[in-house]
């Protein structure tokens, strides 16, 4: 199996170069934060390497295998209930398989339950649920956390490691957070510069299960100063 | 309050009764026979009555399921692609304006005065309501979540019927409710051109007798089994597709 491999030349917007040269090699199974300022272009980025913009100059290689997605917003089909909205997904396995992943994200109760008649918080604990359920080789996360207030992120944090871990994925997220980037990610790619490139690549020297909020605190302010 | 405004409806068309009730016994004129001499000018019919509205509710099925079929696969098209649209947009417009008078005639003239030919007309005039309609359902589908569909791997046909077609709902009934309204009105006027049974013929027959009483006893029974078709089928669907919703 070959790893994620991208190497993107240019990407354009309305005559605009909104990407210059983003080129890395991910190994399997690496955590990677896109760590960057809101609108450098990193969801930008992620719709490249998910195939859903197909309109850019170079490649992106996907480890074989199925991808899944987690977006800023949950995006789940209001008319299905959260059961069915995992079930009907290519690669979820049976009806049991998909109410046992919402138990596991603390959903049990609220299975039969349609999108629109469950908290915010809840349906994007469902969306997590969805993309564990189709046991993606590669995991993409546009700014899974944001605007949620820090106890809400600090839940929602355990369960994307949960789904990290489970699915031992390939894993790719947007952060605009430092913080929120070491505490999820082996590796930062910091992006900066118009059109946007690749300004740092590096590897976090914090194992996984070290990641806590100390050490990770001390890792950003040796990073990234004050 | 469902259960209030039903009764408001009932007292509604009561009041619209009385009223005809009173003018029809104020003027005591063949012009205007009032509501009892409409009921015994439809028992007077007979069988033949219930003949004629079962013609025509059969060619308001046909030319509305062959419309609705035709002109949501061409408005979702127009809606959902900006070639299409671009290209196909003055067709349109040209046959949104095209009165309705003359697709009939033009058909009877084309292919003679046949039960095709009726269809036919009827259907032509309303394909580009629904395709009008649907084009907008079309444009409003959402990106965000076909980039989900798309993303996850979705096949076509789940992700019509799990992604598009559910967005599109509301535009369905939309087209149906007025697409209903328009056929059946469209339907009499090309019976009463051009075929020798349905209500339309009848009302047609029944104005060179000047008998008004009969002619009001079919537009009645028309208009009754168009209700029961809304608030029976159309109704019960609508609210089972908006189960979901907040």
């Amino acid at each position: 199996m070959s790893a994620l491999d991208i190497d993107i030349r240019a990407k354009w917007f309305d005559g605009e170069q909104v990407l210059g040269h983003v080129q890395a090699e991910v190994p399997l199974g690496q955590r990677v934060a896109l760590l960057g300022p809101s609108g450098i272009g990193k969801s930008t980025l992620l719709a490249l390497i998910s195939g859903t913009d197909k309109t850019f100059e170079g490649s992106v290689q996907r480890p074989s295998g199925r991808l899944a997605m987690i977006f800023q917003t949950p995006r789940l089909l209001p008319w299905r209930t959260l059961v069915q909205n995992i079930i009907l997904v290519p690669g979820a396995e049976d009806e049991s398989k998909a109410r046992a992943l919402l138990a596991d994200v603390g959903l049990e109760n609220a299975s039969d339950s349609h999108p629109e008649k469950v908290s915010l918080g809840m349906q994007r604990r469902a969306a997590i649920a969805r993309a564990m359920a189709v046991s993606p080789s590669t995991l993409l996360m546009d700014e899974p956390l944001v605007s949620l207030d820090p106890e809400a992120a600090v839940e929602m944090r355990r369960l994307l490691v949960k789904a990290m871990d489970r699915t031992a994925a390939t894993a790719m997220f947007a952060t605009h957070d430092r913080f929120e980037a070491l505490t999820l990610a082996d590796r930062v790619l910091e992006l900066g510069g118009s059109p946007a490139r690749i300004i740092r690549d590096r590897v976090s020297p914090l194992a996984r299960s070290e990641r806590t909020a100390e050490p990770v605190s001390a890792l950003v302010e040796e990073w990234f100063g004050a | 309050m469902p259960g209030s405004r039903s009764t408001w409806a009932l007292i509604s068309l009561a009041g619209l009764v009385a009223v005809w009730t009173a003018a029809a016994v104020v003027l005591q004129s063949d012009v205007l026979p009032g509501p009892m001499a409409v009921w015994d000018a439809g028992l007077r019919e007979g069988w033949e009555f219930f003949w004629h509205q079962g013609v025509t509710l059969a060619r308001v099925a046909s030319a509305f399921l062959l419309a609705m079929a035709i002109g949501s696969a061409i408005g979702i098209a127009m809606g959902m692609s900006d070639v299409t649209d671009r290209v196909f947009g003055g067709w349109l417009i040209f046959f949104l304006n095209l009165p309705a008078l003359v697709t009939i005639v033009l058909c009877y003239v084309w292919f003679g005065l046949i039960e095709v030919a009726a269809i036919a007309a009827v259907a032509i005039n309303k394909i580009p309501n629904v395709a009008a309609t649907l084009r907008e359902g079309g444009r409003a589908l959402s990106k965000d979540l076909a980039e989900m569909a798309q993303v996850y791997g979705l096949t076509w046909m789940d992700r019509m019927r799990h992604v598009v077609l559910p967005q599109l709902a509301p535009f369905f009934a939309v087209a149906a409710r007025n697409g209903l309204a328009l056929v059946w009105k469209i339907v009499l006027v090309v019976e009463l051109l051009g075929r020798p049974n349905g209500v339309g013929f009848q009302i047609h027959a029944q104005f060179q007798l000047f008998d008004v009483a009969a002619i009001l006893a079919y537009a009645l029974g028309f208009i009754v089994i168009v209700q029961i078709i809304e608030l029976g089928i159309l109704g019960p669907w609508e609210r089972a597709a908006n189960r979901w919703r907040r």
